[in-house]
């Protein structure tokens, strides 16, 4: 009885069907993959501190700090990858809907992050324009490819 | 003084053979419902002549040799119902008498060893102290010590920090603000200054007790909101083997987007350990493994775990005991979720890259213990703690990750003695090395000395008044050193026999870690500096509290003020041109609360039992004017347990309040939905049967559901807490 009372008010207080946090609504996100090639070799890795594939919503290629300031706002850091690392796919789900500009592979060459950022690769058309992804909720992004070439780096800024 | 020992041991000699011993009285004292030895209980022998008096050993052994004719023997050991026992119930043949001391369940003693460096009742001592005995840690084993706090009044742990009455928010497991102590001795890594619960032998704890407000007085650095002391057990008489065994899943998340193919989510881990003496020695051994698949991707474990104790009484007065403890363990890099639309998928984006993490602990301890006299105690205790982490190679083949190695080498004696009969007075000296060996941290070592007092004085009685005071010299490298002396005083009166009050006032300090201090590196695209000006924290905690126990119940309650200055944090530097990240003395804050806990045992055998603690703090940021960091306002723990006719049935529950602060300029801009956050509720329970229990080989088989509720929450940014889970626990004993 006794035990009984204590899980009740325990359950009581608990809240009932309370479950905490829960996922953000689906209708609310979308998702976004594809696959990053690399297409040149790589540089010493002194100078690749990271490297991320980003999506972003300010104009090409990046205003001082937005890397930094604008994490998970304006800039969508969607995988990391390893030096080295051979073509990678990716996959991400939970992108808030909005415009963003271009998708890109961003690397750190240096220590200083809000100033030693460069653009290395961008998923970009036939016509070496950046690719804009206006996503909505819900939305699932497929063959969303990123070339990255560390020997010719995009012309900046880049625009569609 | 060659010739002096001579001299004394001839007239030893002399007095023996003029002095022909009529009686030998030996026994061994042990509880009476588990058969553990009893220590430093104290034994007076009655005889013609007057009153001796002796602690018993570690063993629970004592003896006298009497040239008097004896009457009696009474045995007195907090807790535990008075003893008398006449003379000629003891052997001639000098066989130690066993004895067994009952419970005195009428007053609901419980004793510590912490508070003052000494082993008192609770209620003598002018602080709050919690406790925490042996089945109620092994009832949650299978989640490690930090679960077993978690359930303390007052108490919350945040990864591998643990706050008490708000003293500690969360700083990456970076300088722990609650000094860890193992067997009395300091159990924090050398580098980190964190606690490492994967190492404590759990298997092996009989005891933990948690002491709130500062305790720099008594223990140096790092005592700025309490100290815990984690007591391990003494082999027991005889010869016992012991195996515990857990073996579970955690169930799947509510919610099909966060279902992680593929992932094992089961664990099992197994414990086997020998206890033995023979004569003067005792020893134990144990081992065991843990394997974890983690309910998270990335997160699980392996772990294999060794402990060993031995003791030897080097003669009546004197005895040694030695420790060691080895943990290997290798664990997954996980640091923070994906998003909330992904918390069981680590995260790949920006400064979460981490590699599968090899750790190994080690300790190894030393004591000595002698009475001189009858009333004067002394020991002397060494201990070594061994951490070493390495990080998975970035590529294949190539050299390890972030890696450091540290050993803190800590000594102590001290020595208690009675002054008067109404003045009793602990001192001693520490002293402590440390050593770091890092690529995050480079080379370092540090030295820590100091010297304590303390007197324990009873002018009158049902009064104790309690004063001391430390001095402590910290260095690290050829740097300026840094000298803090910490105070202490404290007033118990007792009011009634069942009714004590208690006020105490403690200093506290914490110096920097060699990890605050000197990282220098570049950490996930971040660079983080050292500063060589870091000061150590400070802070400074009164209370006022009031404990009632009576035959079915027990009520403690205290409110507390504590200041803080100096506390140190990882700050975002960007005003010098390159920004980077240093540790700063940056926060002024107090915090004032109340603390109310009862404990109802319905029933005289105590087979029942129900505890209740409310907390409330008010953790209030002097230099912003906001509400500190991390640290929730309410905290609300229970705990029930029952058993009858070989059954047992016992629950947890926990509320704790949302933050209402955060760290914004580090964790939460890059962790997604970092903000997320909720109040926690957490509701454990447990349902077992002992098979054999009136044998002399019984099997307790228990099934647990931990979080049974599936309530989903998290301590710190981006890491979602452990799901449901059920296990299914052996344990036996023979």
């Amino acid at each position: 009885m006794f035990f009984v009372v204590f899980t009740s008010a325990s359950l009581l207080s608990a809240g009932g069907c309370n479950k905490g946090l829960e996922p953000p609504p689906a209708s609310q996100v979308a998702s976004i993959s594809g696959r990053v090639h690399f297409v040149s070799p790589w540089p010493a890795k002194a100078s690749v501190h990271v490297l991320e594939l980003v999506l972003v919503q300010p104009a090409a290629p990046f205003a001082d700090s937005t890397l930094i300031k604008g994490l998970n706002t304006t800039v969508i850091p969607l995988a990391s990858l390893n030096y080295l690392s051979g073509d990678t796919n990716y996959s991400y789900s939970g992108i808030k809907p909005g415009t963003y500009n271009y998708l890109g592979v961003a690397q750190l060459f240096d220590t200083n992050v809000y100033r030693d950022w460069r653009v290395v690769g961008f998923s970009h058309d036939a016509r070496d324009s950046a690719i804009g992804y206006t996503i909505h909720a819900g939305d699932a992004i497929t063959n969303a490819d990123v070339y990255v070439n560390f020997d010719s780096l995009p012309r900046s800024p880049f625009t569609k | 003084m060659r010739y002096f020992r001579c001299a004394l041991i001839a007239i030893a000699m002399f007095l023996f053979a003029s002095s022909p011993i009529l009686a030998q009285i030996r026994g061994v004292v042990t509880d009476a419902t588990d058969n553990t030895p009893i220590a430093g209980a104290r034994v007076t022998l009655r005889s013609a002549d007057g009153n001796t008096s002796r602690q018993t050993h570690a063993n629970g052994e004592f003896s006298f040799e009497t040239t008097n004719q004896p009457k009696d023997v009474t045995l007195h050991a907090y807790g535990y119902r008075d003893t008398i026992i006449a003379a000629d119930q003891f052997t001639t043949s000098g066989e130690p008498l066993p004895i067994k001391l009952e419970l005195n369940i009428a007053l609901h003693f419980d004793v510590t060893v912490t508070a003052q460096k000494k082993l008192e009742a609770i209620q003598d001592v002018p602080v709050s102290v919690s406790t925490v005995r042996a089945p109620e840690i092994e009832s949650r084993a299978p989640s490690g010590l930090d679960n077993v706090l978690r359930y303390i009044p007052g108490v919350s742990v945040t990864e591998s920090e643990v706050n008490i009455r708000g003293s500690s928010g969360y700083a990456r497991s970076i300088g722990s603000r609650v000094l860890l102590l193992m067997d009395g001795m300091p159990f924090l890594s050398a580098d980190n200054g964190d606690v490492k619960f994967d190492a404590l032998p759990l298997f092996d704890v009989e005891r933990v007790e948690v002491v709130k407000g500062a305790g720099s007085a008594l223990y140096g650095s790092s005592a700025l909101g309490g100290v815990i002391n984690v007591i391990t057990r003494r082999p027991a008489s005889g010869t016992h083997v012991a195996i515990m065994s857990t073996a579970g899943e955690y169930d799947q998340p509510s919610y099909d987007s966060w279902r992680v193919p593929g992932l094992g989510r089961r664990f099992l881990d197994g414990d086997i350990g020998v206890s033995s003496s023979a004569g003067d020695n005792a020893a134990l051994l144990s081992a065991g493994f843990k394997r974890n698949e983690g309910y998270r991707l990335g997160d699980d474990y392996y772990r294999l775990h060794a402990f060993g104790k031995f003791t030897h009484r080097l003669n009546e007065s004197s005895s040694l005991t030695f420790s060691g403890l080895v943990a290997n363990e290798d664990h997954g890099g996980w640091l923070y979720w994906k998003s909330l639309a992904q918390p069981l998928e680590p995260s790949d984006s920006l400064s979460a890259i981490n590699g599968r993490i090899h750790s190994l602990k080690a300790n190894a301890f030393g004591k000595y213990t002698a009475t001189i006299g009858n009333e004067i105690l002394a020991d002397v205790n060494v201990n070594l703690i061994h951490t070493k982490f390495t990080t998975d190679p970035t590529l294949p083949g190539g050299p390890d990750g972030n890696h450091s190695t540290a050993d803190a080498l800590n000594f102590e004696t001290d020595i208690s003695l009675p002054l008067t009969v109404a003045w009793y007075l602990t001192s001693g000296v520490t002293a402590s090395y440390q050593t770091v060996a890092s690529d995050l941290f480079q080379n370092h070592h540090g030295v820590l000395l100091g010297l304590f007092t303390q007197s324990e004085i009873k002018p009158i009685d049902f009064l104790t008044i309690t004063a001391g005071a430390r001095v402590d010299h910290i260095q690290y490298d050829q740097l300026t050193s840094d000298g803090q002396i910490s105070p202490k005083l404290g007033i118990s009166y007792q009011l009634t026999p069942e009714w004590t009050l208690r006020t105490s006032y403690g200093y506290g300090f914490r110096a920097p870690t060699i990890g605050e201090r000197f990282t220098s590196s570049v950490i996930s695209g971040f660079t983080v500096r050292p500063n060589l000006d870091l000061k150590s924290e400070r802070s400074n905690s009164w209370e006022f509290g009031s404990d009632v126990s009576m035959e079915h119940w027990k009520l403690d309650a205290a409110v507390f003020y504590s200041t803080f200055d100096q506390l140190i944090e990882p700050t975002f530097v960007s005003s010098q041109g390159s920004p980077f990240v240093q540790f700063e003395n940056v926060t002024k804050a107090e915090i004032f609360g109340h603390e109310e806990e009862i404990e109802y045992y319905p029933f005289a055998d105590q087979s029942t039992m129900f505890r209740l603690g409310y907390t409330y703090v008010y953790p209030h940021d002097l230099t912003s004017g906001e509400i500190l960091k991390f640290r929730p306002r309410h905290l609300l723990q229970a705990h029930a347990e029952t058993g009858f006719h070989g059954f047992s049935i016992g629950s947890d529950f926990r509320y704790i309040s949302s933050y209402e602060t955060y760290d914004t300029t580090l964790a939460i801009q890059f962790v997604k939905d970092g903000d997320q956050r909720v109040p926690i509720y957490v509701l454990d329970a447990r349902v077992g049967y002992t098979f054999n229990a009136s044998e002399g080989w019984p099997v307790e088989l228990t099934f647990q559901i931990s979080n049974l509720l599936n309530y989903y929450y998290v301590e710190i940014v981006g890491n979602m807490a452990p799901t449901r889970s059920f296990s299914l626990q052996l344990q036996t004993h023979f």
